[in-house]
């Protein structure tokens, strides 16, 4: 189906990094197919973008892989190591567990959790939210504070010990608790949509730094730049498909394609 | 002095009996407070939870003659049982879903007393059941002390449930559910734990209450008790632990106290008018509160509060 050079290669990549292979994947909404994948391995590389219009299915395909929309037909596949965990079987928070963690394109929040309390809630193992743990939380505290005020002294909140106000305040949030969930597959849906240039190039700093450390990314994100800049590998994405994949100056160099599909002056 | 004191304890069985309902709402209206308040799981079935403690204590009591702690046990697991069952059908119901399923419930619970009368004794009433000790005069004041004890001890709970790891996860599951499981927090099961152990403390106060009735009807186990609860938690504060406390006070403390024992009615107004009165004033205070202070007297839970400590990790 998909025509490439540089294609992720398939199965477990050189070193070890776990990858998520995507198998015969699909799904609609009524009569509208919006997800329709024979083949697809993510994260053999350590940073892959994945572009294409609006609409082409990409947040779906994202939501497929953490299990919060349920998949008409297909499976997909977690390949660590040695181990193959099918993720189409599990629950979400499993998955999670597992290491495959996202973040939301549309802002997500706890109404009535501050940005400490959601930190603290990111990092908080299950053995420390029994309900007879009612003295735990010094503990979580004291093993995870440093890391978390580490991350919130990389950005300015207009309110670090109280709630997250503006939207870009929460999608910054959404980010940190990912990370802090320390993940080995990182799938960001528009991680940057709407943080001013400056914070944007904080964020991917921060995901570099992260990236060097061994987790692996999936970006979705419309900044072209973005995507060029920072990918190994980009999956161009249209009508519920990967028609396209290879790395920024291959998919660059089909610009025909991709202008078919974002218009001009992108490539 | 001592016309004060007649003044105040002149009839001491109404007093104190009265204090026994304010007791008894103002625990259940702490665990509904974790249920409602805390995870979103709105529980209209408090009367169902309560009861089968009550009854699964009668039964032991009465018809096995089980010892006191034993057939407390029995009351706790009752509603713990029963609490989880609901919690496992109501995990993936919307918040309709979950009210329509609890008044179920609590439905279920009371045509079952009402039927199995070989059981349960039905109207006839099941009895006696008396206090496990007996101190002369004094035993129902020393039951009221072990009430306020365990009152206490609920609401200790709470608080503390509310600066902890597992008040944070509840929070976070009852706010945003897809979000929280995308953080690796296994709602369903968190769900379903919070509604085995808060009912597991409603069927133990249903037990508690059994040697205060003596003898137990299925009326005592209607919907009234149920409203009651979320009166109360509903006036003072749904989110705060201190909420039903303060709720009950201004209703069963204020009418069924205070107003009963010590405003000279006239006793045909204070048996016929008064009750109605009562609870057309109550449901008036509701909808007012709802619309101009949808959380209750004590507001919205703080969370700032016990953030601030950080600044010391
Ligand atoms: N829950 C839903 N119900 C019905 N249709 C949906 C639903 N979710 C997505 N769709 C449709 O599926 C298609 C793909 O949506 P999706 O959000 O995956 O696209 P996308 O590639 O992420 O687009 P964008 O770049 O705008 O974020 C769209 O036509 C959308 O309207
Ligand atoms: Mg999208």
């Amino acid at each position: 189906m998909s025509e490439g050079n540089g294609r992720a290669p398939g199965g477990r990549a050189p070193g070890g990094r776990a990858t998520i292979r995507i198998s015969g994947l699909t799904k609609s909404f009524g009569d509208q197919t919006v997800v329709n994948i024979d083949e697809l391995v993510l994260g053999a590389k350590p940073v892959e973008g994945l572009i294409g219009p609006n609409g082409a299915g990409k947040t779906t395909l994202m939501r497929l892989i953490m299990r919060s929309t349920k998949a008409d037909t297909g499976t997909v596949t977690l390949e660590d190591g040695s181990s193959e965990v099918m993720l189409s079987k599990l629950p979400p928070h499993r998955i999670a567990s597992l290491g495959v963690v996202k973040t939301n394109q549309v802002t997500q929040d706890f109404a009535g959790l501050t940005i400490w309390d959601s930190l603290l809630l990111a990092v908080a193992q299950r053995h420390d939210e029994r309900p007879h743990r009612v003295y735990r939380e010094r503990h979580v505290r004291e093993s995870h504070g440093e890391e978390i005020r580490s991350y919130l002294d990389l950005f300015e909140f207009s309110e670090p010990e109280g709630f997250a106000h503006s939207t870009g305040e929460k999608k910054l949030l959404d980010v940190i608790r990912c990370l802090l969930l320390k993940p080995k597959i990182l799938l960001l849906d528009e991680p940057t949509a709407g943080l001013p240039d400056d914070v944007t190039a904080q964020v991917i700093d921060m995901l570099r730094a992260k990236v060097a450390e061994g987790m692996s990314v999936v970006i979705v994100e419309h900044d072209l730049d973005v995507i060029w800049g920072f990918s190994d590998v980009v999956h161009f994405m249209a009508e519920g498909d990967v028609i396209l994949e290879g790395d920024p100056a291959y998919i660059r160099a089909h610009s025909t394609v991709v202008e078919k599909y974002l218009g001009s002056g992108h490539v | 002095m001592s016309a004060v004191w007649d003044y105040l304890f002149g009839s001491p069985a109404f007093l104190i009996f009265g204090t026994y309902t304010l007791m008894m709402i103002v625990g259940l209206g702490i665990l509904l407070h974790l249920q409602l308040g805390v995870t979103g799981i709105g529980n209209f079935g408090v009367a169902g939870f309560w009861g089968a403690g009550l009854y699964a204590f009668g039964i032991m009591q009465v018809t096995y003659d089980v010892g006191f702690w034993p057939a407390l046990l029995v009351a706790t697991a009752a509603g713990g049982v029963l609490g989880l069952i609901t919690g496992w059908v109501i995990a993936d119901l919307d918040d309709d879903g979950v009210l329509a399923a609890t008044l179920a419930v609590a439905t279920i619970v009371y045509l079952a007393i009402d039927s199995e009368k070989d059981i349960t004794g039905g109207r006839v009433g099941l009895g006696t059941i008396d206090f496990p000790f007996d101190v002369g005069k004094r035993t129902d004041l020393a039951w009221l002390a072990i009430l306020f004890g365990v009152v206490g001890v609920l609401l200790w709970y709470a608080r503390r449930v509310h600066r902890s790891p597992y008040g944070r996860l509840l929070i976070a599951t009852g706010t945003n559910e897809p979000l929280a499981r995308s953080l690796r927090k296994p709602v369903k099961r968190t769900k379903v734990g919070v509604m085995a152990l808060t009912s597991a403390g409603m069927g133990a106060l249903g037990g508690l209450y059994g040697p205060i009735v003596h003898f137990l009807f299925p009326t005592q186990l209607t919907v009234a008790i149920t409203v009651s609860v979320i009166t109360a938690l509903v006036l003072g504060g749904q989110q705060r632990p201190l909420g039903a406390f303060v709720g009950a006070l201004l209703t069963v403390g204020l009418f069924d106290i205070v107003i009963k024992l010590y405003v000279p009615l006239p006793k045909d107004l204070l048996e016929h008018a008064f009750p109605v009165t009562k609870q057309i004033i109550f449901g008036a205070l509701l909808i007012f509160v709802l619309l101009f202070r949808p959380l209750g007297f004590l507001g919205r839970m703080r969370r700032e509060r016990h953030v601030k400590g950080l600044s010391r990790v």
